[in-house]
């Protein structure tokens, strides 16, 4: 295999892919607002937005563009000669990880929600090996709990994995960040809730209304939580 | 024991990950209280099919509170039939709430 060693993305490239992801995002009807009542997010998090990246699959001028952002990332990111396979993270992950697998070259897996069968990898389908250098595959992360636990999996499968590679990244929960630093975990992204604000401003897509509760929602998730019957704690 | 599983469930916000957690508090439970296995084993598998049903997808707050609502009151209603230690009631409880949940599998 071809070895391609990190190089980072010009920082306007980088935000061009984001502002090019979010665009698409909202052109698919992947972005939803809530009406009267919130949506409650995993760690019961009220949100007036759900977003639903699963719709880039049915989407092939979309799907593409966005897996070679993946593939470009990947590279200028992490660095393809410093991993030996991708996981998909079951469900979601799995398409995007087959994508991101053919246009790479690199063998692939995917790592079951629970195990099936016995032994370290019964949560792994496909060829691992303890010592394989893996980057796991998600659709998107909101509070980082999934991630915890299916790079766990992958850990106890003696599998080495420190990168985790998305679509969509809410972005707006410290304790994410944090939770995954102290993992070993680094988190890469096509875009977030930033960038789908910004296209929604720049589009004028949304009523006035839907954007600034939007806004108000990226710059203090917790509060407006709480505020609308939600959690104000995220948990894991 | 059924009021530990209520506490988890609202200390960790009603949402997928609170069932999570429940599911297998429950689990571990049914396991410890062979006497009322059959109670926690019931409660892990709701907890167990709330995060199936929803995970990933757009849960509205009402749902979530209505789902909160049935979780509580099945749980209550166990913990008061196993409190009376009434057999019968027990039996009746059981049956009455996996009734309900099987037909919202199905």
């Amino acid at each position: 295999m071809k070895e391609v060693s990190a190089m980072p993305l010009a920082p306007e490239t980088r935000a061009d892919y984001a502002r090019r992801t979010a665009r698409a995002l909202l052109q698919i009807g992947a972005v939803e607002t809530a009406q009267d009542r919130p949506f409650i997010l995993s760690s019961g998090i009220a949100s007036p937005v759900y977003i639903n990246v699963r719709r880039v699959i049915s989407y092939p001028a979309i799907r593409e563009m966005l897996m070679g952002f993946a593939t470009e990332i990947l590279d200028a990111e992490i660095g393809r000669d410093r991993i030996d396979a991708v996981a998909g993270a079951e469900t979601a992950g799995i398409p995007f990880a087959a994508w991101i697998a053919a246009l790479s070259g690199l063998p692939m897996q995917y790592v079951r929600k629970r195990a099936q069968g016995f032994g370290p990898a019964a949560r792994i389908e496909g060829v691992s090996s303890p010592g394989q250098r893996v980057l796991l595959v998600e659709d998107l992360t909101t509070d980082g709990a999934s991630k915890i636990r299916f790079c766990e999996a992958l850990r106890q499968a003696g599998m080495e994995i420190s990168d985790v590679l998305m679509l969509f990244h809410y972005d707006i929960f410290p304790a994410t960040r944090t939770a995954l630093a102290e993992r070993g975990l680094r988190l890469h992204a096509l875009a977030n809730w930033r960038d789908i604000l910004a296209a929604t401003e720049e589009q004028q897509i949304f009523t006035p209304a839907e954007r600034s509760r939007l806004a108000a929602f990226i710059e203090a998730p917790l509060d407006w939580s709480a505020a609308h019957g939600g959690s104000r704690h995220i948990t894991f | 024991m059924f009021s530990t599983i209520l506490t988890t469930l609202t200390e960790q916000g009603n949402g997928i990950h609170a069932y999570r957690s429940v599911a297998r508090l429950a689990y571990r439970t049914a396991i410890d209280r062979p006497d009322q296995a059959a109670a926690f084993f019931l409660l892990a598998t709701i907890a167990d099919a709330f995060v199936e049903r929803h995970e990933r997808m757009p849960l509205l707050s009402k749902e979530a509170e209505q789902s909160f609502a049935t979780f509580r009151s099945d749980l209550e209603a166990l913990g008061a039939a196993y409190e009376r230690q009434d057999t019968t009631e027990i039996l009746a409880v059981l049956n009455r709430i996996s009734a309900a949940h099987a037909a919202d599998l199905i």
